[in-house]
């Protein structure tokens, strides 16, 4: 407990610490800089998906078709 | 430590209220964004789950997808995703005796709509989605709910999604185990929770750190996959537990510490109920030749442990409660690497009018990737995007 307590102050201490300006988002904004995969690799998400057994956390598809060929 | 904590805490919430002050979301575009993305996938390999472990995994995937989203004002917002596969799969084809039979190539169909409204003064977004997919042994009914608030002049992001999938198996069984075998169910759902949180550390780096749990139950095994046993001449179909639990933890960390150059990685842990373990990498090194041209050659790395009812063909007990020699679920490793480009200038590729209203081809990205895997299985993949604004 004491330990998911400290991590959850350390998250939210980087929140409060790191502001950058909307003006200064000029790197951030980059549509390379993207926290999530780009659009285009939903192809490669969806037959990772079915090749390997492990999937989720990064955006696929966990259910909805059974990927059974 | 408890002080340390409650002063965190504390000052935390002190300057979250101070950096809040005038501060206001990003209002929507104005214009109506659409995407029209493409891909050619070919398999092969030697590992067929419909013959038990053994024969050609040969298969062909032709996916469309059109996505479309709609402004209704400065906050609201509704998008459309449809998308189409059509596939032939020779493995596939081995369900019953007749080769190039109906069971050797499919259309798998979906449509998904959202709706999402931001309370552009607070920081919150609020979503929900609802979507169906259909193909010739399987019917899926999906809905999900996403709530996400930002903070710290925008630097600061957390967000909460769940969905559900209530899915239908059409129980099409190996030819010669019809009326012999039986499923305890046709039904298959699945739960999902995730949360994410993004954090901005600099003017050049950012990162985002995901958990998500997944919950699966019903029939959970592919009812036309063969498993063979060493104690026995019958054979049966894939038999799995009625449930799963998946646990995916990941984190990405994406850093442009020159102006022509991106690093872009990504990093995670999964492991569920099955006995699966998996560590996944990947990084992506995005170049920007010119303004308007950029090149990224990217990797990724893929380990998994087996899960503890897989064994290879012909060789599990006939006296097992689950089995299966479906090789997804075995122990492997696996890389893909390939190349992106990406082409978008200023002013867009064309421009003209459609309806009355301005119309512009903004960009063009292109992908190809070539996927190995150390169970004999390779596979490579063309893909395109076409980003259009009107």
């Amino acid at each position: 407990m004491k330990k998911i307590l400290l991590m959850g102050a350390i998250i939210l201490c980087f929140s409060s610490c790191m502001s950058v300006k909307s003006y200064q988002k000029m790197y951030l904004n980059d549509k390379a800089m993207l926290l999530a995969e780009q659009k285009l690799v939903v192809f490669e998400t969806n037959f990772e998906a079915y090749r390997e057994g492990a999937a989720g956390a990064n955006g696929g598809k966990v259910g909805g078709g059974c990927g059974c060929n | 430590m408890k002080k340390i904590i409650i002063t965190s805490i504390f000052t935390t919430f002190f300057l979250y209220g101070y950096g809040q002050s005038g501060y206001r979301m990003k209002e929507n575009e104005k214009y109506i964004d659409v995407n029209f993305l493409t891909s050619y996938y070919n398999q092969d390999g030697n590992n067929s789950a419909v013959e038990g472990g053994l024969g050609t995994e040969q298969l062909t995937d032709v996916a469309n997808i059109l996505i479309v989203n709609i402004p209704l004002d400065s906050a609201r917002s509704i998008s459309a995703t449809v998308g189409a596969d059509f596939y032939t799969s020779a493995s596939t084809d081995m369900i019953d005796d007749r080769m190039s039979s109906a069971s050797s190539k499919d259309l798998r169909a979906y449509v998904s709509l959202g709706y999402q409204i931001k309370k552009l003064d607070s920081g919150w977004t609020y979503g929900g989605r609802l979507g169906f997919s259909s193909e010739y042994d399987y019917t899926s009914f999906n809905g999900g709910l996403n709530l996400t608030k930002e903070w710290n002049e925008g630097n600061s992001e957390f967000s909460l999604s769940g969905q559900a999938f209530i899915d239908q198996w059409k129980l099409y069984l190996p030819q010669e185990l019809r009326g012999r075998v039986n499923v305890p169910t046709t039904d298959r759902r699945s739960y999902n929770v995730s949360a994410i949180y993004s954090q901005v550390l600099n003017k050049r780096m950012q990162f985002s750190l995901s958990a998500e749990a997944i919950y699966m139950e019903g029939l959970l095994s592919t009812p036309f996959h063969r498993v063979f046993f060493a104690d026995s001449d019958q054979h049966d179909i894939e038999r799995l537990p009625a449930s799963r639990l998946k646990l995916p933890f990941s984190v990405r960390f994406n850093y442009f510490p020159v102006d022509q150059f991106i690093l872009r990685t990504y990093y995670r842990y999964y492991t569920d109920d099955f006995g699966i373990d998996a560590h996944t990498l990947s990084i992506e090194l995005p170049f920007k030749v010119s303004d308007e041209f950029s090149i990224a050659p990217f990797f990724r790395y893929h380990s998994q442990s087996e899960a503890d009812y897989f064994a290879p063909f012909s060789t599990h007990l006939s006296s097992e409660a689950f089995y299966t020699s479906d090789y997804d679920l075995s122990a492997l490793s696996s890389q893909k690497y390939g190349l992106a480009f990406s082409y978008s200038p200023d002013f867009g590729l064309a421009r003209g009018s459609l309806v009355g209203r301005p119309f512009m081809f903004k960009s063009i990205e292109f992908r190809t990737a070539y996927y190995t895997r150390d169970t004999g299985l390779d596979a490579i993949l063309f893909s395109a995007n076409f980003n259009f604004n009107f």
